[in-house]
């Protein structure tokens, strides 16, 4: 459904075009309606930074094309509106045709959302946010999000019931699939539903990946959990979702023996691990948004051990990653041996836990909180199927050269 | 020691081996610079089982009381109207600190303060709340949802609310953040103040630089002389915390704790609301589960700007009400 909708920086609707004869108006025809409207009743706006006000079309492409003009403002004073409106209608036709084949391929978060959840519109219309805003919506938690190449989310709010319940949906769209995996993989525990590639569910929150789409669905409900409404939404946007995407292969070289269900992430920069696993002030391990990286927990005995693994891109620095770390973490203890250079080195520290390190060309493999034989075995059981994964590929590009 | 060491996690695990509590005597040890504080600083932590019903809905009679019985606790007076008037005089221009974001400060709690404030002789209508570039005025505007005022930030990028006011509350929700690794007292100073965010800014030409390395420097807000001159008292809604995953709100991680925190030392709050997420986490996991990223800028507050104690062996933990699993 075609759906336009112009408001206020103040979230007032100034014009909805869904409904009667405006859902077949144009997008230029409902532009000048709002022009219309904003001069008629004087609308009392504030700048946009930072605010929600602006033209946003969902399934149009005469919007949807000028993505960085998605949100155009409406001030009281009418010329400025009327030249900033016009010149978003200009950009909108120059860059039309481009869009239009863009669109084959790709999609934006906004047509993912439903138009309605039980024959209830989003209260207030749906948002926008992109990198260098989505700190307005999440202050300082945007930055788990940045670190995953977030492209955009589209967040509205559904109200259920007779009461303040709410539906809120929140879908993201991230540069990569693995970047949409990685981002999921942040907290997956709960039950499972067969929802997108993978869900997790639990008290009212449902999160999935497909493709790029990393999506969440909370209810806040003061009723019993509306699970069956959340799942329901949850099959109906991923239905949606045009497309599906790979998981990491750095997943794919965890040992399965005794790994935690649901505790395996994968990311990529210092603040998601300083999040998942705090080893230490600063990057000593140069994480960054060139590297893949997997942190998972493991229950062996009565050891937690972790596991974390990063892929450089190349073995030199892989190398500088290693003898720096060891610098910062282990100033106390004899350098490495050039022996070790090939084996696991294991250090027992002041809790009685060992690490153990290896570099695998590129990869640099930590096994951490073990007990001395697991910091010994598990980094060479990795090492052993990230030769077996890793040397496939190789062979498979060799065989298509 | 070297200052420009960098502090790992094995330095947690020393402090483990000595005190069962690595968090903590990691900031025991930072704070080891004299704070402001001359004796020990008060935090009382009050909690009711009914002040949430089965359906989590504030019961406003029973906050009321608890904030008003906390008060008193902290002030040390007979009488919650004495208390009041021991932080607030009638001509004051008092302005709360809320908090709105994703895990937002409940309207309730504001309303019932303004209220408390109003029995010190402040008019109740002319007292307002406010977070970010957006407030309101009044207990007919405790919930953000009706704000419609728009402070603005002066040239240092400070909220004019911070200056408009003769007064103000910190009233922000007890949660996890994952870049900090503790939202509460000191990290809710954050939205006082814009420029913040290094997206598209280069860290020199950010008015504050509290994001890097965890958020160590959170404190430097609580510094700034009109925040610290200002503040008179701080209650921290830990109505129903966030102990994992915040601010975005995930409700698996969200608990009943029905409680209020209330003191006047940002960080010995902090320290112990530190330890109530803390306590949450272990019990949810069997076993330890440390707060990640340790929260460290409660620490550097109290070392580096003597913004209060971070010991927990100096604060005076005042503890009122339901009992189980207090965590502190």
């Amino acid at each position: 459904m075609t759906r336009e909708r112009v408001w206020t920086a103040r979230n007032q609707p100034l014009l909805d075009a869904t409904r009667g004869a405006d859902r077949r108006r144009s997008i230029w025809q409902i532009l000048a309606l709002a022009r219309e409207r904003a001069r008629t009743e004087n609308v009392d706006s504030r700048p946009l930074a930072g605010s929600n006000g602006g033209v946003e079309s969902r399934g149009y492409v005469g919007i949807e094309m000028a993505e960085t003009e998605r949100k155009f403002l409406v001030t009281g004073k009418v010329q400025q509106a009327l030249c900033f409106l016009a010149l978003a209608c200009c950009i909108g036709c120059l860059r039309m045709e481009q869009t239009r084949f863009a669109r084959m391929d790709d999609w934006k978060a906004i047509d993912l959302l439903p138009s309605d959840v039980e024959g209830r519109e989003a209260t207030p219309p749906p948002r926008l946010f992109g990198p260098s805003d989505l700190h307005e919506y999440m202050n300082g938690g945007a930055a788990i999000y940045l670190a995953y190449d977030f492209r955009e989310l589209a967040v509205a709010s559904y109200p259920i019931g007779p009461g303040e319940d709410a539906v809120v949906i929140e879908i993201y769209r991230m540069g990569s699939s693995q970047d949409a995996f990685g981002i999921y993989s942040d907290g997956a525990e709960g039950e499972h539903p067969d929802i997108g590639q993978d869900a997790g569910y639990g008290v009212g929150l449902l999160r999935f990946w497909k493709g790029r789409a990393f999506v969440r669905i909370l209810c806040l409900s003061e009723e019993d959990e509306r699970r069956d409404l959340v799942l329901a939404l949850g099959r109906e946007i991923a239905a949606r979702i045009p497309e599906t995407g790979e998981r990491p292969r750095l997943m794919r070289v965890l040992p399965r023996e005794g790994l935690v269900a649901d505790r395996a992430t994968y990311f990529h920069t210092i603040i998601s691990l300083n999040h998942l696993y705090f080893l230490s002030d600063g990057n000593p391990l140069g994480l960054g948004p060139h590297t893949d990286a997997v942190f998972a927990e493991y229950e062996i005995g009565e050891h937690v051990p972790k596991l974390l693994l990063v892929r450089y891109p190349s073995p030199d620095e892989a190398a500088a990653a290693l003898a720096r770390f060891e610098g910062v973490y282990l100033p106390d203890r004899p350098g490495r041996s050039a022996a070790q250079d090939t084996t696991v080195r294991v250090e027992v520290l002041e809790d009685g836990q060992a690490v153990g390190l290896l570099r695998m060309e590129a990869l640099l493999i930590m096994c951490l909180d073990a007990g001395r034989s697991t910091a010994q075995s598990l980094p060479q059981e990795v090492a052993s199927l990230f030769h077996m994964e890793f040397a496939t590929e190789a062979k498979e590009e060799a065989i298509d050269e | 020691m070297n200052e420009k060491r960098e502090l790992t996690r094995r330095d947690f695990m020393r402090g483990t081996a000595c005190a069962g509590m690595a968090i903590t005597l990691g900031m025991a040890r930072a704070t080891a610079a004299p704070s402001r504080q001359p004796t020990k600083s008060r935090v009382v932590v009050i909690r009711d089982a009914k002040a949430l019903d089965d359906k989590g809905k504030v019961q406003t009679a029973v906050l009321a009381r608890m904030l008003d019985d906390g008060l008193k606790a902290v002030a040390g007076t007979a009488t919650a109207q004495e208390a009041w008037k021991r932080y607030f005089k009638p001509d004051d221009k008092v302005t709360i600190k809320s908090n709105v974001m994703i895990t937002p400060t409940r309207p309730e709690l504001v309303r019932a303060i303004m209220e408390g404030i109003a029995t010190a002789g402040v008019a109740i209508d002319a007292i307002r709340v406010w977070d970010r570039n957006r407030g309101g005025k009044g207990p007919d505007q405790a919930d953000a949802k009706t704000w419609d005022w728009r402070p603005g930030f002066d040239a240092n990028s400070v909220s004019n609310a911070v200056h408009e006011a003769t007064a103000l509350v910190n009233v922000p929700g007890l949660k996890n953040h994952v870049v900090s690794g503790l939202g509460a007292a000191l990290k809710n100073w954050a939205g006082a103040v814009t420029n913040i965010h290094p997206r598209y800014t280069k860290a020199e030409d950010l008015s504050f630089l509290i994001h890097a390395d965890s958020g160590a420097d959170i404190g430097v807000l609580n510094a700034i002389p009109a925040i610290r001159n200002k503040c008179r008292l701080i209650v921290v809604e830990a109505l129903r915390p966030l102990c994992n995953g915040g601010p975005m709100l995930d409700p698996r991680y969200v608990w009943p704790y029905k409680g209020l925190v209330i003191g006047t030392d940002p960080v010995a709050v902090d320290s112990v609301c530190l330890k109530i997420l803390q306590g949450r986490r272990d019990q949810i996991r069997g076993r330890s589960w440390p707060l990640s990223p340790p929260p460290k800028h409660v620490a550097i507050a109290a070392s580096k700007y003597k913004l209060g104690t971070a010991d927990l062996s100096q604060i005076e933990i005042v503890r009122l009400g339901w009992e189980e699993n207090a965590f502190v």
